[in-house]
């Protein structure tokens, strides 16, 4: 029998979720243009919340499902192996993560509504300390804030894109270089749009607002601790990010091994080629090292609650040393196969090229982890 | 985690107590081989296997009615772990990880009580008579013949890449006693005193400048019956339990966590000026990409022996880390070569006799590099490790 993953986060939650995205993957494959398969991403984002997934990560006193981190993770895992073009992380994870730590009026009301899915929150966000705006080519987001009027101006790019979001929550330094959080109603500002599509086939939004006028009390926290959820925040995206990724390395070898198993050229199957089968070996190899550590962390997360920015700037490092790695040697073994659309491991490998990318890229994450070790 | 046995053992209390004592009571001039990344040779570790067997800790990895610690895998790990830690030795191999389980599983009675005790108390040092010049990876290969004649055996042929064969006083060694069935059966385990008439010793050169390995010669060497372990003929048997017992080695990635420790401080101390500050920046960087690695690797080894002390199978684990260690270390030694640079590859030692004028840590530096290369050839090369994975997960 040929290999099939173990899941990290194996639980109902894991086996649930993969099951939804294969649905989704399938049911997907009929539709031809562009229209038709964002307009069924959408309707996969509403079953998502009737399924209760936006209130994994809220409390049961707000409204959610007080559900752990190693259960968000084992719905993020379950997607991922089948790369379900969803912001799950970004759409129903961070949002809950960001507010946790914070106080601010009607915080309840807030995070029982996300719980339920009436409020759907579009995260964006202005890298707030210095070394993480290294990050940002496409950022120049400004906001005045006075007593007597509040404006934002300037641009965003590559956001991941919630669907049918009803406010947008962005997190930004105003002209004093105070950071700020704002919850805007979508339905009271007017930007100018764009939609594209990321390599992942995950829509993605450009934003330019232009004199944008905000009221001040959509402005819901601010100030030092603001600033330590933010960058709580960033690290829990790379880990999730992480999870992510190991998830479509697992199934996109468990795809590759089967195809290699199947598949015959000179009257052999591809398997019985040793330069084939090693070539299998080697990024095996870095995928049980790499899915260990995701394991480790995540769980030494889950049970601390805190992330060592070093300890997870290697977890990233690695990842981008391994990740593109199994994604090209899954693209060469397939032949033209590889290159491909329709294939299944060229969506997992087009989420796991995209993971690299997404909260720190490898180069980002190497700096980090110089720069404390410098500090040490 | 199994959390009963976990209940029962404080992991932490039982990690300090290791620490009290191995960072105190291991010599310094062990601690300085260790910590330049020296050979170590047989006086010197016997000496710390004396020290460990009076405290009690001669074999972490025997039951205790042997002489044993009886601890299990997870203490058995923290111990390498803080021996690393500690720049000291880890305990010789050939006796207490290879041969000694051998024995207490299938050796007689007597066979015990003659050859056990002083493997515990490093009095007596092995080696391993497996590879020959046309048995390497294909082990079951192997030619060297005993026939009975009598009450012994009367055992020709040649061994090669026997480490410490020039030092040691016994070597297990597996022989053909039988060539009339399939190659893996017929082959017999035997005990075998380095110095026996007939048996010749040649030492190989390699290209780290080290004595470690040799070529024995047996010629009409003459072993008792009583000397061959367990059943004639069942030694493929035996030889494959040995390797199963060692199938975690590379679960302790202390000793590399140190040798990272170790290159990060040369790069510190060779690169100081401000002129040299680019290429200082670009070795730590690649430092830091091998300790990425490395935690990965950690952690599959964590995940490992949790596995074995929860009775889960571990099936690729070991190859994995065998074979992703052993090239991070080859990695790690790469960076310590380009940091010695050009003018330090000039001045490497003739031989390890030789004496030696240069900068002594920098040849050490240099041997290192070379000697890691035999890394990905030793216990399974990569392409044999990379055979075992494959076979796993195509299933064939």
């Amino acid at each position: 029998m040929t290999f099939t993953v173990t899941p990290i986060f194996g639980s109902e939650f894991q086996e649930s979720a993969s099951r939804f995205a294969k649905d989704a993957e399938i049911e997907s494959s009929g539709l031809l243009n562009a229209d038709q398969k964002r307009q069924h991403r959408d309707q996969k984002w509403k079953e998502m919340i009737a399924l209760g997934w936006s209130a994994c990560l809220i409390p049961e006193a707000d409204g959610g499902l007080d559900g752990s981190l190693l259960d968000f993770c084992a719905l993020l895992e379950g997607t991922a192996t089948h790369a379900l073009p969803l912001p799950l992380s970004s759409g129903m994870g961070l949002p809950a993560i960001l507010l946790a730590p914070l106080r601010f009026k009607d915080k309840s009301s807030l995070l029982s509504s996300m719980a339920d899915g009436s409020i759907r929150p579009q995260l964006i966000y202005q890298p707030l300390d210095p070394f993480l705006k290294q990050m940002s080519h496409e950022m120049t987001l400004n906001i005045i804030q006075t007593a007597e009027k509040c404006v934002l101006q300037g641009k965003v790019a590559g956001v991941e894109r919630v669907p049918e979001a009803t406010h947008l929550l962005l997190c930004c330094q105003n002209q004093d270089g105070d950071p700020t959080l704002w919850l805007i109603p979508n339905n009271e500002i007017s930007p100018t749009v764009s939609h594209e599509i990321r390599i992942d086939s995950r829509d993605s939004l450009s934003l330019t607002f232009n004199a944008q006028k905000l009221q001040n009390d959509w402005c819901i926290a601010s100030g030092s601790a603001l600033e330590a959820s933010f960058a709580r925040m960033f690290n829990y995206g790379a880990l999730l990010s992480s999870v992510e990724a190991v998830a479509s390395m697992g199934a996109a070898l468990e795809q590759t091994i089967r195809y290699l198993s199947e598949r015959e050229q000179f009257g052999v199957t591809l398997s019985s080629f040793q330069v084939l089968r090693h070539y299998l070996a080697d990024v095996y190899a870095k995928y049980d090292s790499i899915r260990a550590f995701v394991s480790a962390l995540t769980r030494k997360v889950s049970d601390s609650g805190e992330i060592q920015n070093r300890e997870l700037s290697l977890l990233k490092l690695y990842l981008s040393q391994v990740g593109p790695k199994l994604a090209h040697t899954v693209i060469q073994v397939h032949g033209g196969m590889g290159m491909t659309e329709e294939l299944w491991a060229t969506r997992l490998n087009k989420r796991l090229l995209m993971t690299n990318l997404e909260f720190g890229d490898g180069q980002f994450h190497a700096e980090r982890a110089y720069i404390t070790t410098k500090a040490d | 985690m199994n959390t009963d046995v976990k209940a029962a053992i404080d992991y932490d209390a039982f990690r300090a107590e290791i620490h009290a004592f191995v960072s105190t009571q291991c010599p310094p001039d062990i601690k300085q081989i260790m910590a330049l990344n020296r050979k170590l040779s047989r006086e010197p570790w016997s000496r710390w296997q004396k020290i460990l067997f009076a405290r009690g800790w001669g074999a972490p990895n025997w039951p205790v009615e042997y002489g044993g610690t009886g601890w299990n895998p997870r203490q058995q790990a923290i111990f390498g772990e803080v021996l690393a830690e500690n720049d000291c030795p880890p305990q010789y191999h050939h006796g207490l990880r290879h041969i000694g389980p051998v024995l207490i599983e299938f050796g007689s009675e007597s066979q015990k009580a003659r050859y056990l005790p002083p493997i515990l108390d490093g009095s007596e040092w092995w080696c391993q008579g497996y590879s020959e010049p046309n048995a390497g990876s294909d082990l079951a290969s192997l030619k060297t013949h005993a026939r009975i004649e009598g009450d012994v055996f009367i055992v020709n042929g040649q061994k090669t890449w026997t480490s410490h064969a020039q030092e040691s006083d016994l070597m297990y060694t597996l022989v053909r006693t039988s060539d009339e069935t399939r190659k893996q059966e017929g082959i017999s385990l035997l005990i075998i005193p380095v110095r026996s008439t007939g048996i010749t010793i040649r030492p190989i050169r390699t290209i780290d400048g080290w004595h470690h390995v040799n070529e024995v010669f047996l010629d009409n060497v003459e072993v008792p019956l009583s000397d061959c372990i367990g059943e004639i003929g069942d030694g493929w048997k035996y030889g494959k339990f040995l390797l199963a017992r060692e199938r975690l080695n590379s679960a302790n990635t202390a000793p590399l966590f140190q040798y990272l420790k170790r290159t990060r401080t040369l790069i510190n101390e060779r690169f100081s000026k401000p002129e040299q500050l680019q290429r200082k920046q670009a070795l730590e960087f690649r430092l830091l990409n091998a300790e990425a690695e490395l935690r990965a690797i950690q952690e599959l080894g964590l995940e490992a022996i949790d596995a074995v002390m929860n009775k889960k199978p571990i099936r690729l684990q070991p190859s994995v880390l065998k074979l992703n260690s052993a090239g991070l270390f080859q990695a790690i030694t790469e960076i310590g070569m380009e940091i010695m640079g050009p003018e330090y590859a000039a001045s490497m030692p003739a031989d390890e006799q030789s004496v030696f004028d240069g900068n002594a840590q920098a040849a050490l530096w240099l041997q290192n590099y070379f000697y890691s290369r035999v890394r990905t050839i030793y216990g399974g090369s990569n392409e044999v490790q990379k055979n075992m994975i494959a076979r796993e997960i195509f299933g064939h």
